[in-house]
């Protein structure tokens, strides 16, 4: 009789019975689980892997297309307008910046919804912590700068492959800082898709997770600051220009706030000199007060171009006039801004 | 002797007569079943019979029905079906008459009636069944005994049932279960077989949760079933089972119940001192954590994608943390001193509560159980140690490294003291913590300031008790690669590393391991071979003669383990041999890749001999030696390159055998991946041996007893072949081009994801493919060989198909990469007349993602495909029309267009997916 019930209770079931109480609880496995596998079937999956990877390196060979590392192609010299296609590999880290466009056309809805951040003297950089290393490119890609650095990825020993960070950047020599003005990367998650508000605010509280950036030592030894953005409201414009900068400004970067991370120049990122306020933006012309880091004596001081160009403009000061001249300057204008941010000093 | 008798006898201690009525019952069976079936149920359904019998008949009734086999199962219900209408009228009404005269339990009427509901609503055959069984419940006057076994039908039906056929009934099968289970319902049977069918209705009444009313009557009915008395312990249980289930299905309508009930009913669970209660208590926190560890995935992936995720975490289990971490510690110190490897129970089921909340909780978990692990650590009793090294251990993966690494440091000290514990399960449990450290904070584990005095202890350890010893060799694999990444070398090979002065004592300790006479505990052996190629993978160029003398040490073994073959007797003998093969196969291969070519070079003869020999002996015996042969060889013939032409015709008898076992598919595909690897080393010299190869790759291609997984490889291999032999090749380009059009038009269920990855594989063998021919007739010198013109009339199906691709949105990245090298060496091999094909928007996009990626070799592949492109129309003279149409190529040259259906007919390839 026992045997009986026992046979109708263990042998019903159609299906597999989920909580079956005679066989191994589900969780039993994650008991003290040991990770590492060297089974069969993961060797037998590091074999096709490697196979796979042998059959795309030759097939790589007859490209011409060294399998390794595309990093170490930013090194060789920046692309020319026509190419020399023959042996060129293709530079990886030209044109990842967004640049702006002079903010000669104030957009009528400047004030709810572009956010503005003071930038400093410098030169802008593209940013790349992977691998262990970090890098630094101009514009143009050339690789100018190879260093540790306490972002993720950024130094030995501290990443995973996962880890890799973007950053958008003024570099100022004087005080061996980089100035992140904006994002495109953290910890192996793009967030060029996402609108500026969530890039700066990523920006902000990433950085300060990872205090050991602020901080300067042998395995970092730039500092990084991301600089702040604050609303445009005129009075807002003023009100940060009155604050004391520890960089010696350059001007002011206007980001919409809905706008991706996108390459090359963008309308939707508009630049302006201080002594340009009070003509364009009708706020009065600023006194910078400055408290610099570092002796500002060692600081190259170079970054001033433009005079004519920004002489022109101070002429005009309503919207339809300064279009009429905008279109007929344009030329002009992406002429300075190139200047603007080209190379003014190189690094040793 | 009439049906009663016999079935009486089939519990009769008398094993004669036991036999000869289960022989009576199975020859009736196979006459006229029907008939048969019809007597059973007259016997189960007459309370007159013996409670034996009509427990007999019931399951003699039920196993004409179902089966745990599920191609079995099918065949029943089908027979079932089959059979004579009235008589089957009759059977149901027979066994649902039963229900409730039965004085047994469980009711043997209650399985019947779902066995037949089971084959017959699917098929729409017996209507009404479930209205009749509710209003077995919930009629008001029906006995204790109807209700209870009535509900046991219903939750065995909701069990096995598809849910897809219940959702109609969902409402009268809820309503009955709930009547069964009201606080005034006075049968605790009745509860309790409510409960259950409670518990297994859950999957198909989300229409029910999804309304408000009748979500807070059900939940409010649950919690009500956890807080019955002490005596009613199996329907507390039930309860709380559901609530463990409606937490995983139903997890974004709890919040308002987990304030107000669902926390404090589960943390009076986990206290309990009944230990099934305290392990549902406890599973519920542990199915909190995975639904938000699941959210937090989904959370990134959104912000990833830059939109707000679907569904989004509550954080219960952060919140929850500060109560739940101390009841759970406490639960760590119940552990059983002498423990059954497979019991589970309250205190392992803490173990990995904790350790999913470090998951879910991350840095939040560090401070709640810091207190216990200080004050308990040295202990004086082993229970409280060892709850504190096991909460250590937990909560290692989940907070951030870099606040953990110093917490790390500080501990290790006193765990290489505990390795030496006086009790075993602290000695067990700190092995693992070690091991863990080793692998989740490498740094942490290679701190030099006590380095050294780990490693003795862990070399000291591989003496203690198996599962000790195991873990321990773990923790060896480990920490082999965290110090051979800590490196700061950017070279291959490091000169030497922090290991490097121990390598040998570790590397001869793990060898005597594995030869230990307990090494088949705990999987002990494996473990050591397993740290063992661990430590050859990941040595330093000063541990080389080390290494060396290991290969010669793994042959030695390797031959005596051949020699033995001829006295294995038992089947467990033979399991073990083959695992030894298998192993000391891998291991040679390990030391193979770390040797230098020259040293390979003089053992090569060796090394051949005894694998063809292992394939010999192991031929219809064991696929997973003969699989790890094939690939040895594999490591072999990469190292050996044009070296290894000299063992080609002594090798290809077993190369065609392997290629030839469909059977065991996994050596299949190894003879598969071997092929590739025979051509990128013989290049043109594996010219010869093609025909053969050839046939049986299309052989197994059309054959639809070959595992689905081995197909794409054979498509990436023709590219293989394509590109060692060159021009060669054009022999096999009709029927490889035309198998190739048949597999890139394949087409596969959407819904199932295994599905779409075989697919994505598919293409990419394809892809793979016609790259290597392409580029394989091509040459590869700087002039494009006019080969490659015997290519061009399907130049335009080619794009065509990674257009296909392009368009699908569940390509994947690899297939990005391939499509666009592909792109690139038909540009550079069919020049500018080519130029308005690639210029489609769809082909523009797809290489632009390609640009895009977040992996190089994508990147990398997609840009030069681009440039390539850019630069033949600069060199042509400007961009030529985006619409392909204009063009003088047709887009199809062959008969249907990529996406049309396949197999018209005859078929060279069968991809179906089978097997």
């Amino acid at each position: 009789m026992e045997e009986l019930t026992s046979a109708l209770a263990s042998s019903f079931s159609v299906s597999n019975v989920p909580n079956n109480p005679a066989a191994p609880h589900p969780r039993l496995a994650q008991y003290k689980a040991k990770s590492h596998d060297l089974a069969q079937s993961e060797r037998r999956r590091q074999m096709l892997d490697r196979q796979k990877k042998q059959r795309q390196d030759l097939a790589n060979l007859a490209r011409r297309l060294a399998e390794d590392d595309w990093e170490n192609w930013s090194t060789e010299e920046e692309e020319e307008e026509e190419m020399d296609y023959t042996r060129k590999r293709p530079n990886l880290y030209a044109n990842q910046l967004m640049l702006s466009e002079w903010l000669v056309d104030v957009p009528g809805d400047l004030e709810e919804e572009w956010l503005m951040v003071v930038c400093p003297v410098g030169k802008r950089n593209l940013l790349v912590a992977a691998k262990g290393t970090t890098k630094a490119y101009t514009k143009g890609g050339f690789c100018v700068n190879c260093f540790p650095s306490a972002l993720p990825g950024g130094r030995k020993r501290s990443y995973s492959a996962k880890e890799y960070t973007i950053l958008d950047t003024i570099f100022c020599e004087a005080s061996r800082t980089f100035y992140v003005l904006d994002i495109m990367c953290w910890k192996g998650h793009p967030v060029y898709d996402s609108e500026t508000d969530f890039r700066f605010y990523w920006l902000q509280t990433k950085l300060q997770e990872e205090p050991d950036v602020a901080e300067r030592s042998k395995t970092n030894p730039y500092v990084f600051v991301a600089l702040k953005n604050s609303p445009c409201q005129r009075l807002s414009i003023q009100q940060r220009l009155a604050e004391t900068f520890p960089y010696e400004v350059d001007g002011l970067l206007f980001y919409h706030k809905r706008t991706h991370y996108t390459f090359g120049s963008s309308p939707l990122v508009g630049w302006l000199k201080p002594h340009m306020l009070p003509d364009i933006l009708g706020i009065p012309a600023p006194t910078i007060t400055v408290v610099p880091a570092v002796d500002a004596s060692v600081m190259d001081t170079t970054h001033e171009s433009d005079e004519d160009d920004t002489e022109t403009m101070e002429t005009g000061n309503t919207a339809r006039k300064k279009k009429g001249r905008r279109r007929r300057k344009k030329g002009g204008l992406e002429k300075m801004e190139a200047e603007n941010s080209t190379e003014m000093h190189s690094i040793q | 002797m009439d049906l009663i008798q016999i079935l009486e006898k089939t519990v009769s201690p008398d094993k004669n007569e036991l036999d000869a009525a289960q022989q009576f019952l199975e020859e009736s069976a196979k006459g006229n079943l029907p008939q048969f079936i019809l007597a059973l149920s007259k016997v189960l359904a007459d309370p007159g019979n013996s409670q034996v019998a009509r427990m007999a008949a019931g399951l003699q009734l039920k196993n004409q029905l179902t089966s745990k086999d599920p191609t079995m199962q099918v065949q029943y219900q089908q027979r079932w079906l089959s059979m004579d209408m009235n008589i089957r009228a009759e059977i149901k009404n027979n066994v649902l008459q039963t229900l409730g005269t039965e004085t047994t339990r469980p009711s043997s009427a209650a399985q019947c009636v779902a066995g037949i509901a089971c084959a017959e609503v699917p098929h729409n055959q017996w209507p009404g069944i479930i209205q009749h069984l509710a209003a077995n419940v919930t009629t008001p006057g029906r006995t204790e005994q109807v209700k209870e076994a009535t509900l046991e039908a219903i939750g065995y039906i909701c069990q096995d049932m598809d849910p897809k056929h219940l959702q109609s009934e969902a409402n009268r099968i809820l309503t009955a279960i709930v009547q069964g289970m009201r606080k005034e319902e006075p049968s605790i049977p009745v509860k309790l077989a409510a409960t259950n069918a409670l518990l297994n209705s859950l999957e198909f009444t989300k229409a029910n949760f999804d309304s408000e009313n009748e979500r807070h009557f059900i939940m409010q009915v649950v919690c009500e079933a956890t807080q019955c008395e002490e005596t009613q312990v199996n329907v507390k249980v039930a309860a709380l089972q559901s609530l463990v289930k409606i937490m995983s299905l139903y997890y974004q309508y709890m919040e308002t119940y987990m304030g107000l009930a669902l926390f404090a009913i589960t943390v009076e669970a986990m206290k309990s001192e009944v230990d099934e209660v305290a392990l549902q208590g406890i599973e519920f926190w542990s199915t909190v954590c995975d639904e938000e560890v699941d959210l937090a995935i989904e959370a990134s992936e959104a912000m990833e994608q830059g939109r707000p995720p679907e569904h989004t975490s509550k954080f219960y289990a952060k919140g929850a943390l500060q109560y739940l971490v101390p009841i759970l510690m406490l639960t760590l110190t119940k552990q059983e001193e002498f423990d059954d490897d497979d019991d589970w129970n309250p205190c392992k089921a803490a173990g990995v509560c904790l350790m999913l909340l470090a998951t879910c909780c991350e840095d939040d978990v560090v401070k709640p159980v810091l207190p216990f692990i200080q004050e308990h650590i040295k202990n004086t009793d082993w229970r409280f140690r060892d709850a504190a090294v096991m909460t250590f251990g937990s909560i290692l993966e989940g907070p951030d490294p870099t606040t953990l690494k110093p917490m790390v440091v500080a501990a290790m000290p006193m765990l290489i003291e505990l390795l030496k514990d006086p009790s075993v399960v602290v000695r067990d449990t700190t092995a693992w913590t070690v091991g863990r450290v080793c692998e989740l904070l490498p740094e942490a584990a290679i701190d030099e300031s006590y380095l050294g005095q780990l490693l003795t202890s862990l070399v000291e350890g591989l003496d203690a008790e198996p599962r000790v010893s195991a873990n321990v060799c773990w923790a060896f694999s480990s920490l082999a690669e965290a110090a051979y990444d800590a490196t700061e070398s950017q070279e291959d090979e490091p000169n030497t590393y922090c290991l490097s002065s121990t390598f040998e004592v570790i590397v001869h300790k793990l060898l005597e391991t594995t030869d230990r006479q307990d090494a088949g505990n705990s999987n002990l052996r494996s473990a050591a071979y397993e740290a063992l190629m661990e430590l050859v993978k990941n040595s330093a160029r000063d541990c080389y003669v080390t290494v060396q003398k290991t290969s010669l040490v793994v042959m030695d073994r390797l031959e005596r383990v051949l020699q033995l073959e001829a006295a294995v007797q038992t089947s467990s003998d033979r399991a073990q041999i083959n695992d030894l093969q298998s192993l000391l196969c891998a291991s040679l291969q390990a030391c193979l890749r770390r040797m230098r070519p020259e040293d390979t070079r003089q053992i090569a003869d060796r090394v051949m001999t005894m694998i063809i020999e292992m394939l010999n002996v192991s031929k219809g015996r064991s696929g997973g030696v003969q699989e790890d042969a094939l690939m040895a060889v594999g490591t072999l013939v990469e190292v050996l390159g044009t070296d290894f032409m000299k063992y080609m015709e002594a090798f290809k008898p077993y190369l065609a055998l392997g290629l030839g076992n469909h059977a065991e598919y996994q050596v299949c595909l190894a003879a598969v991946g071997l092929v590739g690897d025979i051509c990128r080393a013989l290049s043109t010299h594996v010219t010869p041996y093609c025909n053969d190869i050839m046939q049986l790759l299309l052989e197994n291609l059309a054959n639809d007893s070959v595992h689905r997984s081995v197909k794409p490889q054979i498509l990436s291999v023709f590219g293989d072949i394509a590109l060692a032999i060159g021009p060669e090749f054009k022999g096999y380009l009709k029927v490889v081009l035309s198998t190739l059009q048949q597999a890139s038009q394949a087409q596969v269920d959407k819904s199932d994801y295994d599905m779409i990855d075989y697919l994505n594989e598919l293409r990419e063998g394809c892809l793979e493919a016609y790259t290597g021919i392409v580029q394989g007739l091509k040459g590869d010198g700087n002039s494009i060989a006019a080969d490659v013109a015997e290519l061009q009339p399907h130049v335009a199906y080619i794009i065509k198909f990674i257009e296909h691709i392009a368009k699908d949105e569940d390509h994947s990245d690899s297939n990005v990469a391939c499509g666009s090298g592909l792109l690139g060496d038909l540009v550079t091999a069919f020049g500018n007349e080519i130029i308005p094909l690639v210029e489609t928007q769809t082909i523009q996009d797809f290489l632009q993602e390609g640009r895009r990626s977040k992996t190089n070799k994508t990147k990398t592949l997609a840009t030069w495909a681009t440039k390539e492109i850019r630069k033949l129309k600069s060199a042509w003279g400007g961009s030529s029309s985006t619409d392909c149409r204009g063009s003088h190529v047709s887009p199809y040259p062959a008969s249907s267009a990529p996406n049309g259906h396949v197999n018209d007919g005859e078929s060279a390839v069968d991809l179906s997916g089978s097997a």
